[in-house]
């Protein structure tokens, strides 16, 4: 049950954007779909939707394909932002709400219920030209959910808002998580990702790099970090085979390492030196994983 | 509700209530009323006091006869026995002779209402002097009959034409429909490709084809326009009837023998025919440019082939309303984007046989299909590309 794609794949012309794509998004779960610019993310999200047809592969949500009968169910923020410019907040909501099968007065109450939420009640018959960029994204994110859909797909929701705001809108996405809704959303915010999703998918140029859920994908990368806090020189680990980097700032050493096994062994070359204030071994960053994943050039 | 609906009625309701829509539908009301009212508005600079007052002296007859034709010619001079202008004739001699003495300019009219007098004074006594009978002046008055016979087999078909003899309300109704057209073409087929350019410039297009197919919401869009547009001329039309109704225009048709026989009725209803596929062709086809722009700056650019193709049917149409037989509008008037603009003009001509009307009309009509075919297969690969050059998109297209 839930979203569930299967090799999905697009290919325009000779170039492939999306590659054998496979991953499941539980029914009420929050999952990330991360990616460096290009890597296919809006691809697969219209893909999702059928905006795209899919070179090859399956989209199905609950076992059923998601075609224009569905779409009512679905709520859908683009990458791309931008709403009418011509038209008022409540012209473009409603609008947009109608579309989505919702009678008008329900609509109506609904933005209203948002708008408040949002702190923005006093843009509802302001023409969106006239809105700054944040309060549109607001707009935006509420004409996307408005309808209460079961499916929720946000394509890089908090790019562009200031702290306060992203917090807001986080709520928000929380609380529709929270009344039952799937949501899965793209980000290039890495701690959006580990304070909201239980599952991610990384994306590289079109390819799955990694999937499943966050801790899990933290276990199978093996290389950890080791922090070494005391007045000693250790600068000979630098050449101590299994450590990859070393980092001296002030007193505190940085030591990333092949994987866990070579802790013990530079552990002991570093006792008998005397009082450490401070050894441990971290789990890596999802930071650190993605710029592994994503980052590495091999062209 | 129906999305198809909803697209439509929220388009409609938005354009209708548009303030470029009220403040043009209030001046085109503004001008039908001036139009039909033009004679009152000439008469309100007509005041009492511009009347001229005028002075005769000469014979008693030579009065008669010069006061008679005065003011039948000119209804602002008035003949009193004493003011300060004076004409003063002089019939001794052949021709007459005249002095005009006045202490202000009189106007053109009064100038030409004098001398139409006095030449009809001059005739009287030159054909007293040189004894011509009346029958004779009414020869001399007269215009020379000419009647063409042709040998030519060309005229004569087996198809009965469409029109007995010209008539001037029927040229009046045609030139009417091509002006309308080409203006509501002008004005709409930018609206259209504005809504359509300004969804997909303004990104929303993607929220709302998560929603609706493409397809339906390109054709409610369209649909929503030519409604606006056909609102617009309904309103245009039913205020000029009444304004017809209620002026005097009536009575200065049917001076200038506007009447109408027994052809114009077809003209009209063929007319619209024509207009309606005509509109539907252009606004279409103005949808499919408008989804190739991806910034608003861009607009006019795109729609220039439109813009060409319409002034070029308009012109032909327009320069051979009194030529309805010429070659040009022959060949014209079966391309499917001239012959809105061409075919009503064909409808004028006697030897133009029903046939023609009808392949045109057919043409016409699978064009207005294969292109709204066109534009829905186009639209649905356009409205996610944003590429600058419409060549790039119709590369890439391919490749969707």
């Amino acid at each position: 049950m839930g979203l569930k794609i299967e090799h999905l794949t697009k290919e325009f012309g000779n170039y492939t954007a999306v590659d054998n794509l496979n991953f499941n998004v539980q029914d009420g779960e929050m999952y990330g779909l991360l990616g460096g610019n290009g890597a296919g993310k809006t691809t697969t999200f219209r893909m999702i939707l059928n905006i795209l047809k899919p070179t090859s592969g399956s989209v199905t949500f609950n076992d059923k394909k998601i075609d224009y009968n569905f779409t009512d169910y679905i709520g859908y923020l683009p990458e791309e932002r931008g709403l009418h410019p011509k038209l008022t907040v409540e012209e473009q909501v409603l609008y947009l709400a109608q579309l989505k099968n919702m009678s008008k007065q329900d609509a109506k109450k609904q933005l209203e219920y948002w708008l408040e939420r949002f702190n923005v009640s006093e843009n509802m018959k302001k023409k969106i030209g006239a809105l700054s960029k944040g309060n549109q994204q607001k707009i935006q994110l509420i004409a996307s959910i408005i309808h209460d859909p079961k499916l929720v797909i946000l394509d890089e929701p908090f790019s562009g808002l200031d702290p306060v705001n992203v917090e807001l809108l986080k709520e928000a996405v929380k609380e529709l998580n929270k009344n039952g809704a799937t949501i899965i959303f793209s980000t290039h915010r890495m701690e959006h990702v580990e304070e909201l999703c239980e599952s991610i998918c990384i994306l590289k140029r079109g390819t799955q790099v990694a999937e499943g859920s966050i801790q899990s994908i933290k276990d199978d990368y093996k290389q950890k970090t080791i922090l070494i806090r005391g007045t000693h020189d250790v600068s000979f680990l630098k050449d101590h085979p299994g450590v990859l980097s070393y980092n001296k700032s002030n007193d505190l050493v940085t030591l990333k390492i092949e994987d866990e096994t070579i802790a013990q062994p530079i552990y002991e070359r570093i006792t008998p030196l005397g009082y450490f204030s401070e050894f441990s071994v971290k789990d890596p960053t999802l930071n650190e994983i993605f710029i592994s994943k994503v980052g590495e050039r091999d062209e | 509700m129906n999305k198809f609906l909803v697209t439509l009625l929220s388009t409609y309701t938005q354009k209708v209530k548009s303030k470029s829509f009220i403040i043009t539908t209030l001046l085109l009301i503004l001008f039908v009323f001036a139009g039909m009212n033009f004679d009152k508005i000439l008469n309100l600079f007509d005041s009492e006091d511009e009347k001229t007052v005028l002075t005769i002296e000469a014979t008693e007859e030579d009065r008669e006869v010069v006061t008679d034709v005065i003011t039948s010619f000119d209804d602002t001079i008035i003949i009193e026995p004493d003011s300060n202008n004076v004409l003063t004739i002089d019939s001794e001699e052949l021709p007459i002779k005249a002095t005009l003495t006045t202490d202000n300019e009189l106007s053109n009219d009064n100038h030409q209402a004098i001398e139409v007098a006095l030449d009809e004074l001059n005739k009287i006594y030159v054909s007293n002097a040189i004894d011509i009978s009346e029958e004779d002046l009414a020869l001399l008055d007269s215009t020379a009959d000419l009647t063409v016979k042709s040998s030519d087999p060309d005229g004569e078909t087996d198809d009965v034409g469409f029109f007995e003899s010209e008539n001037l309300l029927n040229i009046v109704i045609i030139y009417a429909v091509i002006m309308l057209m080409f203006f509501i073409i002008m004005g709409y087929a930018s609206q259209i490709a504005t809504e359509v350019a300004h969804e997909k410039s303004s990104r929303v297009i993607e929220m709302i084809v998560s929603s609706i197919s493409p397809t339906r919401h390109v054709l409610a869009k369209v649909s929503a326009i030519i409604l606006v547009s056909f609102t617009q001329i309904l309103i245009v039309i039913g205020s000029g009837l009444i304004a017809f109704k209620t002026s005097s225009l009536q009575k200065t048709l049917s001076d200038f023998e506007l009447v109408s026989n027994e052809q114009t009725v077809p003209i009209i209803v063929y007319s619209i025919v024509f207009l309606v596929l005509g509109l539907l062709l252009y606004l279409i086809f103005a949808a499919l440019l408008g989804s190739f722009i991806s910034r608003m700056e861009d607009l006019q650019q795109g729609l220039m082939p439109l813009t060409f193709i319409s002034i070029g049917g308009f012109y032909i149409g327009l320069f051979n309303i009194m030529n309805s037989d010429g070659t040009l509008l022959k060949i014209s008037s079966y391309f499917p984007f001239f012959t809105p603009f061409t075919m009503p003009v064909r409808l004028l001509n006697l030897d133009t046989p029903m046939s023609v009307i009808y392949i045109s009309i057919v043409i016409l009509a699978i064009s207005v299909v294969l292109i709204l075919f066109l534009t829905t297969t186009v639209y649905k690969r356009n409205i996610l590309m944003n590429d600058s050059s419409i060549l790039k998109s119709i590369k890439k297209m391919k490749n969707m």
